[in-house]
């Protein structure tokens, strides 16, 4: 019988290894360069599967044989344990990444995303943030891997490749990817909206999906969480003009993150 | 300033982004609602209803399969209510649609299960899902079913399990004696083309063992890549010196037109005869010309057989069901050229099957499921309206069926049966044991 804290270990050192090969493509690429690489790398790896198809299944998957040894005794068909384990995972990756992006560190790395010349201007280096990043979502990646496994008792194909990596991305930009709670409500916005509509509609799911996505996208580009903070932010100015007997216009000319809202005055960053 | 880029003032309280999750995460969960349910009419049935939980996919990969399940588990299910039910108790469908993905497939199935509280589960077309499933049932002690597609053989070769059950010759158990005809009738050496993904190679793998148990051989093997447009190349290379005597053909879904009229174009159909490829609920049902000369298996013609009258209401059915449907599915199907063929056929008799096993096994619900699983395994039925192809018997220890199988030509619109094969002629699917 496995050992289960053997076996989340080694999931964590093989997700581990493979964010280092992603990590030596954010030291060496950029921009466009850097996503066709990722994207190519992904689609190599959803055919390492049909390699070794003997081992890995190939296209029919592979069952997780005693999954409730390797759950901490925890079955996720019976009570509640598992999702309190599941709960309380999530919990530690959010508290930790507040808490990075909170800390010196974590506003170094924004401050790289929006303006990595200018980060590596002041002295920061540029590339060791970027590696560390990609470490540390590497981590979180291993991480739901090994939970999915847990959870489902069964490993897929599928889960490799475009398809599933794209809605990752989908799931983040829909939740909003400035904030930490934009992608964990996106995913499950998103899940709930295709199980839901999987149980609902005849044929039409996949469409109804789409379309959600565009209404996403065209009147919400900052995400749920970005839309829903710009709305409050207008909010607190018009209170606030009305206190101050001042012009919307004027307040909303000196409020930064609201340009993209109202097509207005571009984004103040000192 | 960085700082001012960064700094606390241009995010909100935690907590405000935490409430805000909060309140839309439940306000997903108040809108969450139950599935598409169906049950047909029936003012006889009046005991406690019995759900069957149905994975019906409804993507574009398998919009063929699904559709001809969605329409044949209606009739079915409508069938059994209009005749009174499972002893007095009404049965229920409740359909799930993972869209060819198969973590959604298992995560619909444990839904399906634990929050539907469906009695028994039905379905799923990729072998993917099907396995997926299989490993779960046995979790949640359910009895499973698959119904159209789950052509893998480890569903009941390597995977099997006392929960699972399949009804359909599926990998050896066709390959085996197709090529046992095809090489009495026309010689040992085939050419074989094949979609070069893992479909495709387990399709070759088991033409190899057919060839091999029938005395004949692959002396040509041709991949061609997936989504491939140009043909040409691959389908120039096929013999037509007499260096083999026939040619198989395993490709799938649009790069089947495109190999099938190149090879038209290059008129092999008059040169070799061609195997593989059959029914016409694939090509909404017409076939078209390039086809002409195919030889395949089904246990199922695409048109009613006159002479056998159960087939015949079978099919008259079947279009009555079909204008009750929905227009996409209708549309997917061929509108009035639609027909059952072998995808509705298999989903048609998971059903029929479940219900001479419910009826013998007085099942009424899920606490039933030991007694369900013992009718399941020594189910045997002559032909029948609920096995209107042919006669039907489950193997009782890796819970694999066997059924009245075709060998026929396509002749135009027509298939012209070349041999019949009874279901005990049918090879074993391998030594599993369902425990």
């Amino acid at each position: 019988m496995l050992n289960p804290v053997l076996l989340m270990l080694s999931a964590f050192a093989a997700g581990l290894l493979v964010s280092m090969l992603f990590a030596v493509y954010a030291v060496v690429s950029t921009g466009l360069e850097y996503l066709l690489l990722t994207l190519l790398t992904t689609s190599a790896f959803a055919a390492v599967p049909f390699l070794f198809a003997n081992v890995t299944g190939g296209e029919n998957g592979l069952p997780v044989k005693g999954v409730v040894d390797i759950s901490f005794g925890l079955d996720p068909l019976v009570g509640n344990g598992f999702y309190w384990l599941l709960c309380a995972i999530t919990v530690f990756w959010c508290v930790l990444s507040w808490y990075l992006l909170a800390s010196r560190s974590g506003r170094v790395m924004i401050a790289i995303g929006r303006n990595p010349i200018r980060a590596a201007a002041m002295g920061y280096s540029v590339r060791a943030y970027q590696v560390a990043v990609t470490l540390y979502s590497g981590a979180i990646a291993a991480c739901g891997g090994w939970l999915y496994a847990l959870a489902h008792a069964f490993v897929f194909q599928d889960l490799l490749g475009l398809a599933n990596s794209v809605n990752f991305v989908l799931y983040s930009l829909v939740g909003g990817v400035d904030t930490i709670v934009g992608p964990l409500l996106g995913t499950a916005g998103l899940r709930f909206l295709s199980e839901y509509l999987g149980t609902t509609q005849s044929t039409q799911t996949q469409l109804y999906i789409g379309l959600a996505l565009l209404v996403v996208v065209y009147f919400l580009p900052a995400g749920v969480v970005g839309g829903a903070r710009q709305l409050w932010h207008l909010r607190h100015l018009v209170r606030s003009r009305s206190q101050a007997d001042e012009p919307l216009s004027a307040a909303l000319a000196r409020e930064a993150g609201l340009d993209t809202l109202l097509g207005g005055a571009d984004e103040q960053t000192g | 300033m960085i700082e001012n880029a960064v700094g606390p003032s241009a995010r909100p309280p935690w907590w405000r982004t935490a409430a805000l999750a909060v309140a839309g995460l439940l306000a997903v969960a108040a809108c969450g609602g139950g599935a598409t349910q169906s049950g047909g009419g029936s003012q006889e049935a009046n005991g406690s209803p019995i759900t069957i939980g149905v994975l019906d996919d409804q993507a574009p990969l398998t919009a063929v399969e699904g559709a001809e399940m969605r329409v044949n588990t209606d009739l079915a299910v409508a069938q059994i209510n209009s005749s009174g039910g499972i002893h007095g108790h009404k049965v229920n469908v409740v359909f799930a649609d993972p869209q060819a993905d198969p973590s959604k497939a298992v995560a619909l199935a444990q839904q399906l299960v634990q929050q539907n509280n469906v009695d028994v589960l039905v379905g799923a077309v990729l072998s993917s899902e099907c396995l997926g499933v299989e490993n779960l049932v046995a979790r949640l002690q359910i009895v499973y079913v698959s119904s159209t597609g789950c052509a893998s053989e480890d569903f009941t070769a390597k995977q099997c399990n006392q929960y699972s059950f399949r009804l359909t010759p599926q990998g050896q158990q066709v390959n085996i004696p197709l090529s046992s005809y095809i090489v009495k009738q026309y010689g040992t050496k085939w050419s074989i083309i094949y979609p070069d993904y893992a479909f495709g190679q387990s399709q070759l793998a088991a033409y190899k063992v057919g060839m091999q148990a029938a005395g004949g051989a692959l002396a040509q093997i041709i991949p061609i890549p997936q989504n491939e447009t140009n043909m040409t190349p691959y389908i120039s290379k096929i013999s037509t010196d007499g260096s083999v005597n026939g040619l198989i053909n395993t490709e799938v879904g649009a790069d089947l037109v495109r190999a099938s009229t190149t090879i038209a174009q290059f008129n092999l159909n008059a040169k070799l005869p061609i195997v593989g490829v059959f029914g016409k609920e694939r090509f909404a049902g017409v076939y078209p010309p390039s086809l002409t000369g195919d030889i395949g298996q089904s246990p199922e013609l695409s048109d009613a057989a006159k002479e056998n009258s159960f087939d015949v209401a079978y099919h008259t059915a079947f279009k009555g069901q079909l204008g009750k449907e929905d227009p996409a599915i209708i549309n997917t199907l061929g509108n009035d050229k639609a027909v059952p063929g072998d995808l509705g056929y298999e989903a048609y008799t998971a059903i029929t099957a479940l219900k001479l096993a419910m009826l013998s096994s007085n099942f009424t619900g899920k606490s039933d499921t030991s007694k369900l699983i013992s009718a399941m395994s020594k189910l045997k039925a002559k032909q029948s309206a609920d096995f209107p192809g042919g006669d039907f018997q489950m193997n009782a220890s890796d819970h694999q069926g066997a059924t009245t199988t075709y060998i026929a030509k396509i002749n135009g619109q027509q298939e012209d049966v070349l041999a019949t094969i009874a279901p005990d002629k049918l090879p074993p699917i391998g030594t599993c044991q369902a425990k």
